[in-house]
């Protein structure tokens, strides 16, 4: 009933996106009195739901194992939500040319707006790794961060996202008993303003214009005019040797063309 | 009133019984136990936050313990949580107090608390081939059996990796390092010298300060900065090497016709052509001069090299040999070496002027307070060089460092871990022990080759159709500086 099959991938590009801001956080650990670095790495970042299977194969490959490698990084969308308050008209439609067509146009109504929720977690082996961690995330969230995001290319349709922090929340179970490890967890609670979009479609590139044009009261000195507007060819399209209506029938939306204007009063 | 001493209680114990059951536990744990490899500890603390930045594993002691239990192998130890796999495999150990005493504490361990295991520190277990963390060392239970206790219960968990550095010299727990650290690979251009080896540091050259060396008469008259370097501390300065002589002791370092007043006195020999001679000692002082070779530049005078005494600017010494003494009958001094140069028809006998000395210049640096090496003070002009001799300053502390996980000469692939900084395209990477010399064509810090739970490459390269950054990235830009993003 909705229609032919679609698939903008506009969920998995924000999702790619959001994980794009964290995947290149580094982590120094310092020698306490010198300040000299003894140790660089980047932190390991992924999505974090996964197939069970997935994990367990590639995780676990080796014969020997560790608990887990520390420190780390996890991000998961978490919430896809309507956002009323960013509604528009949904009747317009954006339009943009097809390279070497030029008798059609691509047709894609306005998309609906869309909150998506994600989870970025920090987990570290103490608290100062943590903090690193955290500080470098933290400033550039004030409390949004706009990125422009590709979002369907055949439309060149670019759309600056926000990515509005909400709130960080952490757990540092350093207390109870001896038999239990300390765990340091940050959780950062993310909002991307997004949208998702509908299909896109062809449509014939218009070629006529008609104006019509009345001027004056409808009963008493009524004067109405026609206005026509159609391409006007600059180039000898067809290379008979001059320019004239048959180049102009042959015009095409990535030509360089004029108007013919026609006007006829009524 | 106080217990009697004829019957001690079960809790005083007598020194008999309790010698006599420290020996069943013993035998017990030495009967039915694993050997386990007991690595303690060094680390850096932050003493604000009072919590570990740094752990270094330096030492290990082998020391037989009974495994008591284990908790988790093969049920739900294993588990996805939201950051990835976790495994909470638990293992409870029994050490005799004992075999500690001997076999660690008598060593003297780096511990915080000498007399019994230390929280923190790490238990290797060959069987699974696993490290374990120590949680929690229980030294009262059971509670003082005839007054004493004979066993220490360690309970430990599974290793959390972080970064930590492995260096205990027992090759299968220093692979855990290099099985589980960070680790990131770069391909070194063609055209670089030697092979790394698995485990060395590897330096880059980003700050390191450069000098060289103005010779005068066989000494170090000077030494240029090339390079003041950078980063480099005014409290510290780096030390200078400047390379030894490249003569032997007792070479040979100048020559002259021999004025022996005795059987060599005829200076000159004929039938010789420009070339290459080996020499022969024909006396030799004290000394035990061989293995001279000289080189006769030209000839004149019908094959005769000078007349009544050889034009020395003609020949010179092509290898000094070694443990000559100099010839000083002509100036009143003692018996020397005297060479006789092979292969003339009338032998040509030099006598040995001057031998080398063999001190090694030595230097200082100073640094200033900019962190640039700004002077370089000659301490000791040193004695033999030909040549001048190169100088080595020490690498700035801001230079990259990494140990070598893997190389691959084929694929100019080099692994590495435990890297201090990012090295760039244009500086030289030196093994510290190989030697080898390479300078990186790419590298992708992004990518952690020792690991399948990140995805910062995977996440980099979907995005790079999809973020538009073309107003800049303020994360950074990304992990490689050779424009493969």
């Amino acid at each position: 009933m909705l229609g032919s099959h679609f698939y903008n991938q506009i969920v998995r590009k924000n999702i790619v996106a959001f994980g794009t801001l964290f995947n290149n956080i580094t982590m120094k650990s310092t020698d306490p009195s010198t300040g000299d670095v003894l140790e660089e790495i980047k932190v390991p970042l992924a999505y974090g739901p996964k197939q069970k299977f997935l994990v367990r194969l590639e995780e676990n490959q080796s014969n020997r194992k560790v608990a887990i490698t520390l420190p780390r990084l996890y991000f998961e969308m978490t919430s896809i939500d309507y956002d009323a308050t960013r509604k528009t008209s949904p009747i317009q439609k954006y339009k943009t040319i097809i390279n070497d067509n030029g008798g059609e146009v691509r047709v894609q109504y306005v998309p609906v707006p869309y909150n998506l929720g994600f989870e970025l977690g920090v987990i570290a082996k103490s608290q100062d790794d943590a903090l690193q961690i955290t500080e470098q995330i933290l400033p550039y969230f004030q409390p949004s961060f706009s990125i422009t995001l590709n979002m369907i290319p055949d439309m060149n349709e670019k759309r600056d996202i926000g990515v509005v922090l909400n709130n960080v929340g952490y757990e540092d179970e350093w207390d109870d008993s001896f038999y239990e490890r300390r765990y340091i967890i940050y959780t950062l609670n993310f909002t991307m303003k997004s949208y998702l979009y509908g299909p896109y479609n062809t449509a014939d590139v218009i070629k006529k214009a008609i104006i019509h044009e009345t001027v004056g009261d409808l009963a008493v000195n009524r004067r109405a005019i026609t206005r026509t507007y159609t391409p006007k060819a600059k180039t000898d399209i067809n290379t008979d040797g001059v320019i004239d209506v048959n180049d102009d029938a042959l015009v095409d939306a990535g030509d360089d063309f004029g108007f013919n204007e026609g006007i006829e009063f009524l | 009133m106080p217990t009697s001493p004829y019957f001690p209680t079960y809790y005083q114990g007598h020194s008999g019984e309790q010698g006599l059951v420290q020996d069943l536990v013993d035998e017990q744990i030495k009967l039915f136990g694993s050997d386990v490899y007991y690595i303690p500890k060094t680390v850096l603390a932050d003493s604000t936050l009072d919590e570990v930045r740094y752990t270094k594993y330096q030492e290990q002691f082998q020391i037989e313990m009974l495994l008591q239990n284990v908790t988790g192998f093969g049920d739900n130890a294993e588990f996805i949580s939201k950051f990835g796999l976790r495994i909470t495999d638990e293992i409870l150990f029994r050490v005799s107090t004992r075999r500690w005493d001997e076999e660690v504490a008598a060593n003297n361990p780096t511990l915080t608390i000498d007399s019994r295991p230390n929280e923190g520190d790490l238990l290797y277990f060959p069987i699974t081939e696993d490290i374990y963390e120590i949680k929690f060392v229980g030294k009262e239970e059971p509670f003082y059996q005839f007054g004493k206790i004979q066993f220490y219960a360690i309970t430990a968990e599974l290793y959390e990796v972080g970064q930590d550095d492995f260096d205990t010299g027992v090759a299968e727990i220093d692979a855990v390092e290099q099985l589980f650290d960070n680790s990131f690979k770069l391909i070194m251009d063609p055209g670089g010298t030697g092979d790394f080896t698995v485990g060395e540091e590897i330096v880059g050259d980003e700050f390191l300060a450069k000098a060289t060396s103005t010779l005068t008469s066989n000494s170090i008259s000077a030494i240029t900065i090339t390079d003041g370097g950078a980063h480099y501390k005014v409290a510290t300065p780096p030390s200078v090497t400047i390379s030894a002589p490249d003569s032997l002791a007792g070479g040979a370092r100048t020559l002259a016709t021999s004025n022996d007043t005795g059987t060599f006195a005829t200076s000159s020999g004929t039938g010789y052509t420009a070339g290459t001679y080996t020499t022969t000692t024909l006396t030799n002082g004290a000394g035990t001069g061989s293995g001279m070779t000289v080189q006769i530049v030209n000839v004149s005078n019908g094959g005769v090299i000078g007349s009544g005494g050889a034009t020395m600017t003609n020949i010179n010494i092509i290898d000094n040999g070694s443990g000559y003494t100099a010839d000083l009958q002509g100036v009143g001094g003692a018996v020397g070496s005297i060479v006789r140069v092979n292969g003339g028809n009338n032998d040509l006998y030099l006598r040995v002027e001057a031998i080398y000395a063999t001190a090694q210049a030595t230097a200082t640096a100073t640094v200033s307070a900019s962190g640039i090496v700004n002077g370089i003070t000659i301490t000791n002009n040193g004695d033999g060089y030909i040549s001048a001799p190169t100088v080595t300053i020490d690498y700035s502390p801001k230079d990259n460092r990494a140990e070598v996980k893997a190389w691959d000469n084929a694929t100019r692939s080099l692994e590495v871990i435990n890297r201090t900084g990012t090295f760039t395209t244009a500086e030289v990477i030196t093994g510290l022990t190989s030697g080898a010399r390479w300078s990186p064509e790419t590298f992708d810090t992004l990518n952690n080759s020792n690991s399948n739970y990140d995805q910062n490459r995977a996440i980099e390269d979907d995005a790079d159709n999809i973020v538009d950054w073309s107003e800049g990235n303020p994360f950074g830009e990304f992990g490689n500086f050779t424009g493969s993003i």
